[in-house]
């Protein structure tokens, strides 16, 4: 049935009915605004109609508000085509209908007159016509309600103009009549309301009148208030059944209080199911039958509103508020009644809402379906629990019946059809897929197949259980999905799937041992337990065992029972002969701290290592273990050289980072701090930083040896501080690994209490590297418990050594005696095998002897120096000047030491052409041993104990030869024979004789202290000789030793004979005796050739230059102070020069020294003498040096030393001082 | 009409971490805590999905009071996170329809204010499971009977 307003027509009824189909079709066609009272806001509405013959009876009785079934609008239609025929019979018609509309007080009518718009030309006075007549009649108040069509069935623009007009009065007046009558009615609906505490007020006829209201909106399409109006209802209805509570119950709910016979599903399958809404009306609906329909209206409206989402939302909380309210009102309904009420509505409305809705709703309702199938889910198993239909029940008798009862208060089969009504909600939708060729079964149906059997009940449960996991999960809630998941295992336990049952309940656990939830793990847990043992997996079960039996949340009793079941498993797989099983041993058993004892800080090889685990037992009885082994891990270390070198700084340049042994800093210490790892107990591990972070220090250092940085580095720490994804990281099985161990320590029958226990490892080092405490397992028959990776680590270094070898010098060496060298050999972690060889090769003149009594001292390696030596001897061979010892056994981690006499020869510096400006000489010493890979090299140095120098010294023609030795060592050494040989002369006839000035006696030198030795030579022997190689030789020996040692210089001497003499002298000035300061004198210069010809080249005579040396201080050279002369080759030949000087101080003055030198002329220059502009006297030069002066004039080569021979040298003359010439004038008074 | 009222006022007081591990669960009956750890672990769900609305559509200072979680036959389930994202689970019996909006809001309040309480004691570290028995008091209150 459609609601549409009511319109009557009166008048002529053939002309309305041709005119009736094209007025319905032209009324809705546009939207029309609805200005409503109360401030409501306007809404655009369609306006339908339903026209239906004038009679009495419609017209509303007094008192009857209804709304629905009186009529908002009449009508008068009339073709009437003149005046007259309107004065006979029209207007007395009209007169007759407004007077029976008078009657009821109705206002909203209107007359419609169909004209000929021929008609109108004949118009020539006004008022005549018609309509001017009628309007004239009966509307001269209100005009608009008079109205002219013209030629309704024409088409013509006239036609369609008043069309329009009509159509558009004809809707405002309607709705000027809507909002009357509404008006009206609700006027009349809040006065009954406010009659709701009065006795004979009754919910059901109230309910009736204001869903009248609402099937009006609903027909204006007003759906939004069509809801306003049930919702109203339903808050009405749920606060006078709470206020029963409070004991105030009015008489009409005791009609609700009928014990229900009938629990049918909502039905929602149509949008006004009558059937109910006849029972309100008859006053005897039940509660259900009252919530049903309301909830099934406001759902119909939802839909209409295309808002399916807000449906499911509603529906869950409907559910509850009936479950609620049939408990206030204490309904006695058969048990399983309700669950099958709440069951079939939620089916109803799922299946409802995904036939009327789109895919672009379904993420809009998922959130809320998912909990509407778990709901349903939840009532079936409720239903299967009490029928006996679960997997391990077999329905009673009793139960039998009951499931008779409860199909039998399903009550009427509906028709599943889709009504009309109900393609409406799917208009309206984007897409419109018909689907009502399958109709799914319907919820009863549905409901009913499931109680019939076990197996269908079976199959309904497990498809339920599915798609409410199923929309879980694609929303997002893991948890409750899981949580259905749990439910499920528990039924495929039940059906004896336990493998099904396994993944739920792993997955399960996972999520509650992840996300910290001790009581929820544990239980999971000790389902997933039974599962295990059902699957017969005897590993799971047994680390399942292990997890409950150390559980503190679970009761005593549990505990005791996983406990024993542990040991059975644990016994029982050793029986099989099976592969033994590894299990956690954590959270059973926790390491709560590692200590290592050893001896020292670094063991060495040979001693003894304790290691005390300290361990907590979880468990809540004593367990016996067969062995536990604890695991240690070997990293080899590159053997250090000494333990002192790992203080070391790191080698200059190396760019490389001290691995210092980590270092763990310790963030907090808690005892449970373990047992988290595995996120059991606390709190969730994923998320945690552990409580022990590995953290190094480290240092980088600058190729110079400074520190470039330092500063501590947490390898790990990108594992740590990366970023933490919510929920989708799971936590990774984490697999029992064994880990692979270098050394095993065992402990046989150990017993385990509980709490803390210690349990001691002792062991002897017997290799070298760091061990590294790793894991610790322990045995139970077959079964083994392995602990995860010990943290922090706990480990000890084995120091390992190699031997050394090094050479000390006792003392400076000195060259040229023998000196004492120590020989240490460090024997590391090393025996020294009997006759160990340490073969020496040294650089060339330095020999290395073995002492005389071969005995070496042998000391701990890290004794105090007070220690007392051992003594060990030790023998030697000497090959070729090759030293080589053979070492006796010596044990590890001892020092022997021993000397050996180094002598480095002092070589003949002269011939070395070394001039004796070198006091050390560099040797090097290697050796060669199987201790030590490659040949190491030991740098000395030795002092000389003295140097020898020669000079040679002239006077006129004669010749001395004189050596110094210098001592340069603290030591005293006896010199003794001193000698001096010409090596090259070997022809006896002209043989040179030496003679010696000096004493012979031993002479004593040391540090400052020179010793003199002069010879003469003879000059009559030395002709025609250039040079002269000498070689100066002693004995010496150190004061006190007896071992005379000789030591050689050699020397040459060249052009070493005179060949001029020099004289000068300064002469007095003449007319007087002295010489005065101040006063010109003159310079007698005298040079003499003394050498043969033959010695000469051959020319008559040779420029010789000379040079005034003259103390300028003293001397002032007057004139040239520098000249060339000829000298004639001739031997005993004079030249005499004069020069003239000046001396400018008074005293015993040196006479000025002249220099001779070789003069070359240049070829470009004249053979003139020198002017003495040309030849200034370099002024410095007074004491000229023949090495270090180089040739001031071009052409000047210098002579040797001792081919001048000065006669005059250190001569003085006395000058007088100056005569300052002023007299002195003596006045006497 | 108040005479008759005995209903509790909270069933179950849950606090539970940032990382969603519980730090505190209190409920009445005791017998009954692992439904109710049932109950406040799935609404955890639901908690998660109003966090996470909450960020997209709102910039500005969200709610701390997230209402009601879910309902369920016999007990509502309400709940509140903190800025540290501690959440507090509150569960109460449906048929105590005293209890609205309001009251459950200054019970979140008063949660809120102990749990601050606690989290100033330096001797709390944060994280770690709540044995305060100053919260206990707090909590003990709110599930008392309604007198």
């Amino acid at each position: 049935m459609e609601n549409k307003p009511f319109i009557t027509c009166e008048g002529d009824q053939n002309l309305f009915s041709s005119l009736h189909g094209d007025l319905v079709q032209r009324l809705p066609l546009e939207p029309v605004e609805w200005r409503r009272s109360y401030g409501r806001p306007p809404r655009m509405v369609q306006v339908e109609a339903n026209f239906v013959p004038f009679t009495d009876e419609m017209l509303p009785k007094e008192g009857d508000m209804s709304l629905l079934r009186q009529p908002f609008f009449h009508m008068f239609w009339t073709d009437c085509p003149d005046v007259d025929v309107y004065k006979i019979q029209t207007k007395d018609e009209i007169t007759l209908w407004l007077q029976k509309l008078r009657i009821y007080n109705i206002q909203d009518w209107m007359i419609v007159l169909v004209a000929n718009s021929d008609a109108k030309k004949n118009k020539l006075l006004p008022r005549t016509t018609v309509i001017d007549k009628i309007k004239s009649d009966f509307c001269s108040k209100q005009a608009d309600r008079c109205l002219v069509i013209y030629d309704p069935l024409v088409d013509s623009p006239k036609s369609l103009e008043s069309w329009v007009a009509l159509v558009q009065r004809l809707k405002q007046l309607l709705l000027v009549s809507f909002n009357r009558n509404l008006g009206q009615f609700e006027d009349n609906m809040r006065a009954q309301r406010e009659r709701r505490t009065e006795v004979d007020w009754n919910f059901c006829r109230y309910f009736l009148v204001q869903e009248e209201l609402a099937f009006v909106f609903e027909m204006l399409k007003q759906y939004e208030d069509a809801l306003v109006q049930y919702d109203e209802l339903d808050a009405l209805f749920t606060q006078f059944v709470l206020n029963i509570q409070a004991g105030d119950i009015p008489e009409w709910l005791g009609s609700f209080s009928r014990p229900c016979t009938c629990w049918d599903g909502l039905y929602l399958w149509q949008p006004v199911n009558y059937d109910k809404r006849d029972l309100i009306q008859e006053n005897t609906a039940t509660l259900l039958d009252l919530r049903n329909y309301l909830f099934s209206r406001q759902c119909a409206l939802l839909f209409f509103l295309q808002r399916p989402w807000e449906v499911a939302q509603r529906t869950l909380p409907f559910v509850h508020n009936v479950i609620r309210e049939l408990e206030i009102l204490e309904l006695t309904l058969p048990a399983g009644a309700v669950a099958c009420w709440a069951f079939m509505s939620c089916l109803e409305v799922l299946q409802m809402i995904e036939r009327c809705s789109d895919s672009s709703q379904v993420e809009a309702y998922s959130p809320y379906t998912a909990s509407i199938w778990a709901y349903a889910r939840e009532k079936l198993h409720e239903l299967g629990v009490m029928c006996g239909l679960m997997p391990d029940m077999n329905p009673s008798s009793e139960q039998l019946h009951m499931v008779v009862d409860l199909l039998a208060g399903m009550g009427q089969k509906q028709e599943r059809v889709f009504s009309v009504k109900f393609e409406v909600y799917k208009v309206k939708s984007a897409e419109t897929t018909p689907k009502a060729e399958s109709i799914p079964n319907s919820p009863d149906k549905k409901l009913r197949e499931a109680l019939s059997s076990k197996a269908a009940f079976q199959k309904h449960y497990l498809e339920l259980s599915e798609l409410a996991m199923g929309t879980y999960k694609h929303i997002g809630r893991i948890r409750s999905a899981r949580r259905i998941g749990k439910d499920l295992a528990a039924f495929y336990m039940m059906l004896g799937d336990a493998r099904k049952a396994e993944s739920f309940l792993s997955d399960a656990l996972k999520m509650y041992q992840r996300e910290g939830w001790g009581l929820l793990a544990t239980n999971t847990c000790k389902d997933l337990a039974f599962c295990q043992k059902e699957l017969n997996n005897m590993q799971k079960y047994a680390e399942s065992c292990s997890l409950l039996a150390s559980n503190d949340l679970l009761s005593p009793a549990d505990r005791t029972h996983f406990y024993n079941e542990l040991l059975t498993v644990c016994a029982k797989s050793s029986g099989d002969g099976d592969s033994s099983i590894l299990l956690h041993m954590e959270p059973m058993m926790t390491i709560t701290d590692v200590c290592i004892d050893t001896e020292k800080r670094h063991p060495i090889l040979g001693s003894t290592v304790h290691i005390t685990l300290l361990m907590q037992s979880s468990l809540s009885e004593d367990m016996l273990f067969d062995k536990v082994t604890l695991v240690l891990q070997r990293e080899p270390r590159e053997p250090s050289v000494t333990s002192q070198s790992e203080e070391k700084p790191s080698e200059p340049g190396a760019d490389k980072t001290l691995s210092e042994p980590p270092r763990f800093h310790k963030r907090s210490v808690s005892a449970g701090c373990m047992s988290s790892l595995r996120g059991w107990n606390g709190q969730a591990a994923s998320n945690q930083i552990p409580s022990y972070l590995n953290v190094q220090a480290e240092c980088q250092v600058k190729p110079d040896g400074s520190l470039n940085w330092s500063g501590i580095n947490c390898p790990s720490a990108s594992q740590f501080l990366r970023r933490q994804d919510s929920s989708h990281s799971l936590v990774k099985g984490q697999e029992v690994v064994k880990e692979e161990g270098d050394l095993n320590l065992e402990i046989g029958n150990i017993r385990l209490k509980t709490g803390d226990n210690k349990v001691c490892f002792t062991t002897t080092v017997e290799s070298r590297g760091l061990f590294t405490v790793r894991q610790l397992i322990l045995r139970l028959s077959s079964a083994e418990f392995a602990s995860s990776r010990i943290w922090p680590p706990a480990s000890y270094e084995v120091a390992s050594q190699n031997p050394t070898i090094t050479l000390t010098p006792l003392q400076d060496l000195l060259a040229g005696i023998p000196q004492q060298i120590q020989v240490t050999v460090c024997t590391g972690d090393h025996v020294l095998p009997q006759d160990t060889t340490i073969v020496f090769s040294t650089t060339p003149q330095l020999t290395l002897k073995a002492p005389q009594d071969r005995h070496g001292r042998v000391t701990k390696q890290d004794a105090a120096d007070d220690e007392s030596p051992g003594d060990v001897e030790y023998q030697t061979e000497d090959e070729g000047g090759v030293l080589m010892l053979k070492l006796p056994t010596v044990e590890a981690y001892h020092r022997l030491q021993l000397t050996v006499w180094a002598t480095a020869e002092i070589p003949d510096l002269g011939l070395a052409g070394e001039e004796g400006y070198r006091t050390d000489v560099e040797h090097k010493v290697s050796f060669k041993s199987p201790l030590v890979k490659d040949e190491p090299e030991t740098t000395f140095m030795f002092h000389y104990p003295f140097l020898a120098k020669n000079q040679l010294h002239t006077a006129g023609d004669s010749k001395f030869v004189h050596v110094e030795v210098v001592g340069l060592s603290t030591a005293k050494f006896d010199l003794q024979d001193p000698d001096l040989t010409i090596s090259d002369l070997q022809d006896s006839d002209t043989a040179v004789r030496l003679t010696p000035l000096h004493q012979d006696s031993p002479m004593v030198v040391y540090r400052d202290q020179t010793v003199s030795y002069l010879w003469q030579l003879h000059p009559e022997e030395l002709q025609g000789l250039p040079q002269l190689s000498c070689r100066f030789s002693l004995q010496y020996c150190l004061q006190g030793s007896q071992q005379q040692t000789p030591y050689n210089y050699s020397f040459t001497l060249n052009s070493f004979k005179t060949l001029y003499q020099v004289e000068t002298s300064v002469e007095t000035p003449t007319g007087s005796e002295k010489c005065q300061a101040g006063v010109l004198c003159p310079l007698r210069l005298l040079i003499t050739s003394t050498s043969n010809p033959g010695d000469r080249q051959q020319t008559d005579s040779v420029p010789l230059m000379y040079e005034v040396m003259a103390d300028n201080t003293m001397w002032a050279v007057c004139g040239k102070s520098s000249g060339v002369v000829s000298m004639p080759t001739t031997a005993m030949t004079t030249k005499e020069v004069l020069l003239e000087v000046m001396p400018l101080i008074g005293g015993y003055l040196p006479v000025p020294v002249v220099q001779l030198s070789q003069y070359q002329e240049l070829p470009s220059s004249d053979n003139k003498e020198l002017s003495p502009s040309n030849v200034e006297p370099s002024p410095d030069s007074d004491e000229p040096s023949l090495d270090d002066l180089g040739p001031s004039h071009p052409g000047q080569v210098f002579f040797e030393h001792g081919q001048v021979y000065s006669c005059s040298q250190a001569q003085q003359v006395h000058v007088l001082p100056a005569n300052n010439g002023g007299n002195l004038v003596i006045t006497f008074q | 009409m108040t005479g008759q009222r005995s209903s509790k006022m909270a069933v179950c007081v849950a606090v539970i971490s940032k990382e969603n591990y519980p730090l505190y669960i209190q409920t009445i009956p005791t017998e009954d805590d692992l439904k109710f750890h049932y109950t406040v672990h799935t609404s955890l769900d639901v908690v998660e999905e109003k966090i996470n609305n909450v960020g997209k559509t709102t910039n500005d200072l969200r709610e701390l009071y997230l209402g009601l979680l879910y309902p369920t036959e016999d007990y509502k389930v309400y709940g509140y996170v903190t800025n540290t994202k501690i959440k507090f689970v509150v569960v109460v019996e449906s048929s105590n329809t005293a209890l609205r909006d309001n009251e459950i809001r200054t019970m979140f309040r008063k949660l809120h204010n102990a749990y601050t309480d606690l989290v100033c004691n330096p001797f709390y570290t944060p994280g770690d499971r709540i044995t305060s028995r100053v919260f206990e008091k707090v909590v003990n209150a709110m599930m008392l009977q309604d007198s």
